[in-house]
């Protein structure tokens, strides 16, 4: 009786800066730590505080982490989806994560994270993750959409809304239709980390590029959420192609890099000398598109560069790059500040050896499909053979890790990476609204 | 210097502290124990412990297991420090790696207790600052809520939920993916 009594005794309140040493002893483990805020308001209050979750960042000094990667699945054939349809009721992209990622090893679906009452998610493709938006384009069966409509929608892991954007018209674009996207945070937000004072919201501005299908020049089409006037698209007809626009390909790599309010894609012109590689650079605020030919000083005589493997970056210190590999390296090309004569030389500023034996067997590193994690310097490396031989290679650190998460199921080529400030996440569920 | 300071250091455990527990019971311990306590260090260093210190957070039963915490600790320093003089280096490794163990031993006898007095020796650890007492309780709640859902960890604690049926709900709804 005394033991059980003793037992059941009132534990006395611990104060909030011990529950906090007592939960940074806890291993790294996001989902419970989220469980943990259901304790009582004291435990909430810890978990939503910014000063706790940043002792507890494991990387310490970036600005975000790479959570992981948002993949499709394969699309099954006619008769294998009838099977497949009645295991898996929807066909929502997956959530893969990094090696380390904070939200543990397990594989989720998007879903999990964002509401998606109207089923848009099912079958959507994943194009391109910024901040903590990500753009999808919705499929063509969901969107109801006949002909040409091109239909697209944004959510947030921060807000958990899903936002349908107006069906673009998309007949205007050539054959190859919407070639590059982008997405931004609306400019008047600014920079992320970001807690406005009215809440999280989805608030952006999506640019689409393609060909004119009759003059050939590029066009861009733009809209904004959060101007509750514009509920259509916005069309710049872009007459900045030096040269002759059919020698033109691209882009290299269909999402934008994003530097503060500029879009840019890679683009290259085979002219009879060579290839010549331009950005594309799309301003949202003054609205002016421009090329701007890639200067690479010194290039080595020998070196044979695959451009259309060739990805655009950003430095941590938001310097545009371009990414490349050379037998068994990746090179990084940062570009310069404008000098002296006028140009902006991109110099080599890093040469990593990626240390796989089992990609130096393949005698060249085949990079089929190279993604960035610009903030948390992270690139996603495919090699052509597979998904086995999916790698993970550090910028800072230069190591690589293998990624196990995926399997068979998953079109690793759609992979995004999606790299948020995960103290934000705990914040923006556990802080503000309540 | 090898004799001046153990010679200080037999002057300082010659030295006794009164500790008056919150329901006035007195505890005598020497100065190397009570100095454990930054707290306690402070106040012996600033000349006020003439007529005992009153600790009035903290219950005689409270008291007494955190001076038993104190003492060990106090003397495994003391050895530890005595020992680096008189052996060579392995055996000083060896003398050092048994005291450990013994400490290891005691520090996980020591965290036996049912958990209102787990979390009591936190909140005394904290208010006298006895950084390894803390390290060593916040340890021992930090591996026992490992994994549990927070109705697991409020029944363990006694924790009361003051989260309206809203709140909680709110944060489920949001939080849906961390409870799949």
């Amino acid at each position: 009786m005394s033991g059980k009594d003793a037992a059941a005794r009132y534990a006395p309140a611990l104060p909030e800066d011990i529950i906090a040493d007592i939960l940074s002893r806890v291993p790294p483990d996001v989902a419970f730590l989220f469980r943990c805020a259901l304790v009582c308001k004291r435990w909430r209050r810890v978990l939503a505080d910014p000063v706790f979750l940043r002792r507890l960042l494991p990387e310490a000094g970036r600005s975000s982490s790479l959570l992981g990667f948002l993949v499709q699945r394969h699309r099954p054939s006619v008769s294998a989806w009838r099977t497949v349809a009645n295991i898996f009721k929807s066909h929502v992209p997956a959530f893969v994560p990094a090696p380390g990622s904070a939200l543990g090893p397990r594989r989720r679906s998007l879903t999990s994270f964002v509401r998606d009452g109207a089923g848009l998610l099912d079958n959507a493709e994943p194009l391109m993750a910024r901040d903590d938006l990500i753009l999808l384009r919705v499929s063509p069966s969901q969107a109801a959409a006949v002909g040409k409509l091109f239909s697209l929608c944004v959510c947030s892991l921060l807000t958990g809304k899903l936002d349908v954007l107006p069906p673009l018209d998309a007949a205007c674009f050539d054959d190859e239709g919407v070639r590059g996207y982008a997405i931004l945070r609306s400019v008047n937000q600014g920079d992320v980390p970001h807690r406005p004072a009215h809440g999280y919201s989805n608030l952006c501005q999506v640019l689409l590029i393609g060909v004119h299908r009759s003059n050939r020049q590029l066009h861009i089409h733009s809209f904004s959420t959060d101007a509750a006037a514009l509920q259509s698209w916005g069309v710049t007809p872009a007459n900045c192609l030096p040269g002759d626009p059919v020698l033109f390909s691209g882009p290299y790599g269909r999402a934008a890099t994003v530097c503060h309010d500029t879009a840019h894609w890679l683009f290259g012109e085979h002219g009879s000398t060579g290839p010549t590689i331009y950005t594309i650079d799309v301003s949202v605020n003054s609205g002016s598109v421009c090329a701007s030919k890639i200067i690479i000083v010194r290039p080595s005589p020998i070196s044979f560069v695959d451009w259309p493997d060739a990805r655009l970056s950003l430095t941590t210190d938001e310097r545009l790059s371009i990414l490349y590999e050379q037998m068994t390296h990746l090179i990084i090309r940062t570009r310069q500040d404008v000098d002296q004569s006028g140009t902006a030389p991109w110099t080599c500023t890093q040469g990593i050896l990626v240390d796989v034996k089992e990609l130096w067997s393949l005698r060249r590193l085949r990079l089929a499909r190279v993604c960035v994690g610009e903030k948390s310097g992270i690139v996603l490396v495919l090699s052509g053979s597979g998904p086995n031989h999916t790698y993970l290679l550090d910028l800072q650190s230069k190591t690589t890790t293998k990624v196990a998460g995926w399997n068979g199921s998953f079109n690793y080529k759609t992979a995004v990476p999606y790299e948020i400030n995960w103290p934000e996440l705990f914040m923006s569920h556990l802080g503000v609204q309540l | 210097m090898a004799s001046a300071g153990s010679g200080d250091e037999k002057a300082a455990a010659a030295a006794m502290i009164t500790l008056i527990s919150s329901d006035n019971e007195k505890f005598e311990v020497t100065e190397a124990t009570a100095t454990l306590s930054q707290t306690i260090r402070h106040m012996i260093e600033d000349g006020c412990t003439d007529g005992g210190v009153p600790l009035p957070n903290v219950t005689s039963k409270i008291l007494a297991r955190v001076i038993e915490y104190c003492k060990k600790h106090a003397t495994a320093a003391a050895g530890e420090e005595g020992s680096s003089s008189s052996f060579s280096d392995a055996a000083f490794l060896e003398v050092d790696r048994a005291f450990l163990e013994e400490l290891e031993e005691f520090d996980d006898a020591f965290l036996e207790v049912d958990r209102a007095t787990l979390f009591d020796l936190i909140l005394a650890a904290n208010y006298l600052d006895i950084k390894g007492l803390l390290n060593l309780t916040c340890q021992k709640v930090a591996d026992s809520v490992k994994g549990k859902t927070p109705e697991q960890i409020r029944e363990m604690y006694n924790i009361v939920n003051d989260l309206t049926p809203e709140e909680e709900a709110e944060i489920r709804r949001e939080t849906q993916w961390a409870f799949e």
